[in-house]
């Protein structure tokens, strides 16, 4: 307060005094001043003393996107960091499933397989068409249905075992439980004894079709060009 | 032109010097204010200033400005040109003397000609100043800050120059007062 208490000198001349008192009298409202136009600044023209800094988006944008890659390879760097020994267990496993792809089928290691298991596979093979493999599944199943002796039937027909597939077509004809399977029956039996050199034969159970279905004209189509 | 004087015309330049001096502040601000930005840039540009060093610079400058518009020292013709100099003088002026001050040996101070209050002391003159009258505070603000002769105030009111100069007396001997009484408490 040295300067303030030099004003209540009292032997201060007086033109000290109107010096001292003009230098703090524009003190006070040189800062008076200021604060207004501060204010005003801040407020209308928002220019600061202390810069702002701008919300810069492509920035704030850049730093997520990177924070993200690095918790993603930090998450994938943690879920893969394993011993050599557990990635060789994981290549072994992923080794064993490429060699036997899971086929959704049910699968029973027990000795006794049940007739739905050889079912199963025999279904299995006749999609990757191995015609030996579903006749050794369905030669395992005791009591077969209807579709277990069209698909032996037709593996037959496919090994060039046509006397045999006739037969067993045959037989799914004769199973007349429902109509299912009947029409592609009749047409196959009819091609196995076109193709075991049974022409007459053949041409006879061709002619005891009924007018119209779908095995006569099939067939008919099939050996139109042969008359 | 206008754009070498913060856009003004020298018509809207005398009539804003008119209007400063008649104390409506309006123009003044509105358009040296609107130009702030503007001015620090070209420091920080220019002077290679930061950007508070930029602000305090033509902060000071813009209180220095309008005194001497107030005091007709200041003509129309480069205005921007004028502003922007007096700013980065004002700043080097600044750093100068605190490079002077921070170079002095231990012991020695300088006998600075200038009162300055540091901001208790401003504190304590706002309470002693609150406590003059209304036309004390106008005489003296006017006398000290506006530059304004007692004769010219003396035949503002009326008065004769004689009967001001003592109304001044007054006014600073109450003021002085004031200090007295707020230092002792």
């Amino acid at each position: 307060m040295k300067n303030l208490r030099k004003l209540t000198d009292t032997n201060l001349q007086t033109t000290e005094i109107d010096r001292h008192m003009s230098d703090i009298i524009n003190q006070k409202f040189d800062e008076e001043l200021k604060s207004t136009y501060a204010e005003i600044l801040a407020n209308k023209y928002k220019v600061h003393r202390t810069p702002r800094r701008k919300t810069n988006w492509v920035l704030i944008s850049l730093v997520a996107l990177v924070s993200l890659l690095c918790a993603y390879f930090a998450f994938k760097g943690l879920s893969t960091a394993v011993s050599p020994e557990k990635q060789d267990f994981k290549q072994m496993a992923l080794n064993y499933d490429n060699e036997h792809p899971f086929t959704a089928q049910t699968i029973t290691r027990s000795s006794v397989a049940t007739a739905e298991d050889h079912r199963i596979k025999a279904h299995t093979h006749f999609e990757n068409q191995n015609y030996t493999a579903v006749l050794a599944d369905l030669n395992l199943i005791e009591d077969r249905n209807k579709e277990d002796v069209f698909l032996l039937a037709y593996a037959q027909f496919k090994l060039s075992k046509y006397s045999e597939a006739g037969d067993n077509f045959k037989k799914v004809i004769a199973m007349d439980s429902d109509e299912s399977y009947h029409s592609e029956a009749r047409l196959y039996r009819v091609l196995c004894l076109f193709a075991s050199g049974k022409t007459q034969e053949a041409q006879e159970t061709m002619g005891a079709l009924a007018a119209g279905s779908w095995e006569l004209e099939t067939l008919k189509g099939i050996y139109s060009e042969a008359k | 032109m206008e754009n070498k004087n913060f856009g003004l015309t020298e018509e809207a330049f005398k009539t804003l010097v008119v209007e400063l001096q008649n104390g409506n502040e309006e123009i003044f601000q509105h358009i040296f204010l609107s130009h702030f930005e503007n001015s620090m840039s070209y420091l920080k540009r220019n002077c290679s200033l930061s950007h508070e060093q930029s602000y305090d610079a033509c902060m000071d400058t813009l209180i220095e400005f309008r005194k001497r518009l107030i005091q007709n020292k200041v003509s129309y013709g480069n205005l921007n040109y004028l502003f922007t100099k007096m700013a980065s003088q004002r700043f080097f002026k600044n750093a100068k003397k605190d490079n002077r001050y921070q170079s002095l040996p231990d012991g020695l101070e300088i006998v600075a000609e200038e009162m300055v209050l540091d901001n208790q002391e401003i504190v304590v003159l706002n309470k002693a100043w609150n406590k003059l009258g209304e036309s004390c505070q106008t005489l003296l603000k006017r006398y000290y800050y506006d530059n304004v002769k007692l004769i010219r105030m003396a035949e503002e009111d009326n008065k004769k120059p004689e009967s001001m100069r003592k109304q001044k007396q007054r006014c600073l001997n109450t003021l002085r007062i004031n200090f007295q009484s707020l230092l002792n408490v």
